[in-house]
């Protein structure tokens, strides 16, 4: 008797049966000629249906079903700060290049650094504000909703209608994590 | 589809990261994130461990998925979500192999019983499964009523009950109408749009029934009868609920589908669901509560 090996199916694969395929078929992407081959292919092969049908379903269950958030565990964030006497510091930054990036500020004859990190139109900077405490300025969210979550858990939210920057004041150590118009910016621990 | 990220936002993106331009790269992985992380919970019911495992399952592989991509007319998004199911297939696969055994060791008693459908919508209205058994009882019903429903009939009970549908219910329908197989999807999509906020409650049901069915394993695993049993009826009570919720389209979208006035659809729809229950009722030698 046959027993205790796998062995894969002769079959061999629809050669249509790939994202590209069915993608460009979904979307009415392909030529005229090519359309009509798929959808004669179609009514004969299973699989590929199957895949079509699916690729409905799942398109639509996504996109209106409402998405949780990825939490932290994921190993999603990649940036740490810590606390010091003289104010925050960046200890990690592991995403490198296109993380966040100290800028010196004159303060009262005092100099003091903040971090900035700029993401497409936006720009996130975090500030010490003495005590063991920080803020945080999210510029250029004009129009947009900006949420601030703590541990995974909604902080603020902030609609900002006519105003091109968000500011959240006198935020203590945590894991955070800004979303501007639902869409995850950044992620970081401030230690 | 209505994704809410622009497509050309991540293509631009795409086309960085082909260019060599590494920082597109975590631009990428935010804007996928929620989109991956939560692909396994809104189309199978996946608990959030399971979201989280595959999320990192797609982390590691990602980089080599983006490579595979080459830029077209068809909507990112729409690749990328073949590429998921079939990437979730394997990952379940993978899963299967490394728990069989422990699989083995836990019993599981959820009862499926035809007995309790007490409407032509309990009983056919929704394909999604909560115990093994059933799946082939329900497949073989399917099945039975199509092949004895006249083809104008059956046309009328793809289109009311959606979620039935199976590959080759889209090939018939493509045939019986005369479109091809892309009119009868962009109809098919038409009808659940027209359905949205049932789907949604649905949904989070479904996902209710996914986390309650975890909960009861587990509790079952560790011996805890009492616990068990619990959710097992609690388990029930919001599968009532669940099917309770009907997810039959309006007469006025199958109308506009079939391009037919809303009478015809009426009493097609009227004498499908006659024919359907006189099947029902003669394979199962009892009669149906009309509804």
């Amino acid at each position: 008797m046959y027993a205790g090996t796998w062995r894969r199916s002769p079959v061999k694969k629809c050669r249509f049966h790939n994202p590209d395929y069915l993608s460009l078929y979904y979307d009415g992407a392909l030529d005229e000629a090519e359309e009509m081959e798929f959808s004669r292919h179609l009514l004969t092969c299973r699989e590929c249906m199957d895949a079509l049908l699916q690729l409905e379903r799942d398109l639509f269950l996504m996109s209106t079903s409402s998405l949780k958030r990825v939490p932290r565990a994921s190993g999603h964030s990649n940036v740490v700060f810590r606390f010091l006497k003289e104010g925050i510091e960046l200890k990690e930054n592991i995403r490198g290049e296109g993380g966040f990036v100290p800028q010196r500020l004159a303060h009262a004859g005092e100099e003091e650094v903040s971090y900035v990190m700029e993401r497409d139109e936006l720009s996130v900077e975090i500030r010490n504000e003495g005590n063991a405490l920080f803020g945080i300025e999210v510029k250029g969210v004009s129009g947009k909703k900006v949420r601030l979550f703590r541990g995974g858990r909604l902080l603020e939210a902030r609609s900002h209608i006519g105003t091109s920057s968000a500011v959240f004041h006198n935020l203590i150590r945590g894991t955070y994590s800004i979303a501007v118009n639902g869409l995850d910016v950044v992620q970081f621990d401030v230690e | 589809m209505k994704n809410s990220i622009p497509d050309e936002t991540i293509k631009e993106h795409l086309r960085a990261l082909a260019s060599g331009k590494e920082m597109s790269y975590p631009k990428i992985v935010s804007i996928l994130a929620q989109y991956i992380y939560n692909y396994p919970r809104v189309i199978f019911g996946a608990d959030t461990d399971r979201c989280g495992d595959f999320f990192e399952y797609m982390l590691f592989r990602l980089r080599n998925i983006l490579d595979c991509y080459r830029e077209s007319e068809a909507k990112f998004f729409t690749w990328f979500t073949v590429v998921l199911r079939n990437r979730y297939l394997n990952f379940v696969r993978a899963e299967y192999v490394k728990n069989r055994a422990q699989r083995e060791m836990s019993s599981v008693s959820i009862d499926a019983r035809w007995g309790d459908y007490s409407s032509l919508h309990g009983l056919i209205g929704d394909s999604r499964q909560y115990g093994e058994q059933q799946k082939e009882e329900y497949d073989k019903l399917i099945e039975g009523i199509v092949t004895n429903l006249k083809d104008r009939l059956r046309v009328f009970f793809h289109l009311y009950y959606i979620e039935t549908l199976r590959p080759e219910d889209v090939g018939f329908l493509s045939i019986n109408l005369d479109r091809s197989t892309r009119t009868i999807l962009e109809g098919i999509d038409m009808v659940r749009n027209s359905l949205t906020k049932k789907y949604s409650l649905k949904n989070g049901l479904y996902q209710k029934l996914g986390a309650l069915y975890n909960d009861f394993l587990r509790a079952q695993r560790e011996g805890d009868h009492e616990k068990a049993e619990k959710l097992k009826k609690k388990r029930e009570k919001v599968l009532d609920e669940y099917r309770q919720v009907k997810l039959n389209p309006s007469y006025e979208i199958i109308a506009q589908i079939l391009n037919v006035p809303i009478g015809t659809v009426s009493t097609g729809i009227m004498r499908m669901k006659r024919d359907v229950r006189r099947y029902v009722e003669e394979i199962s030698g009892e009669k149906m509560p009309i509804s």
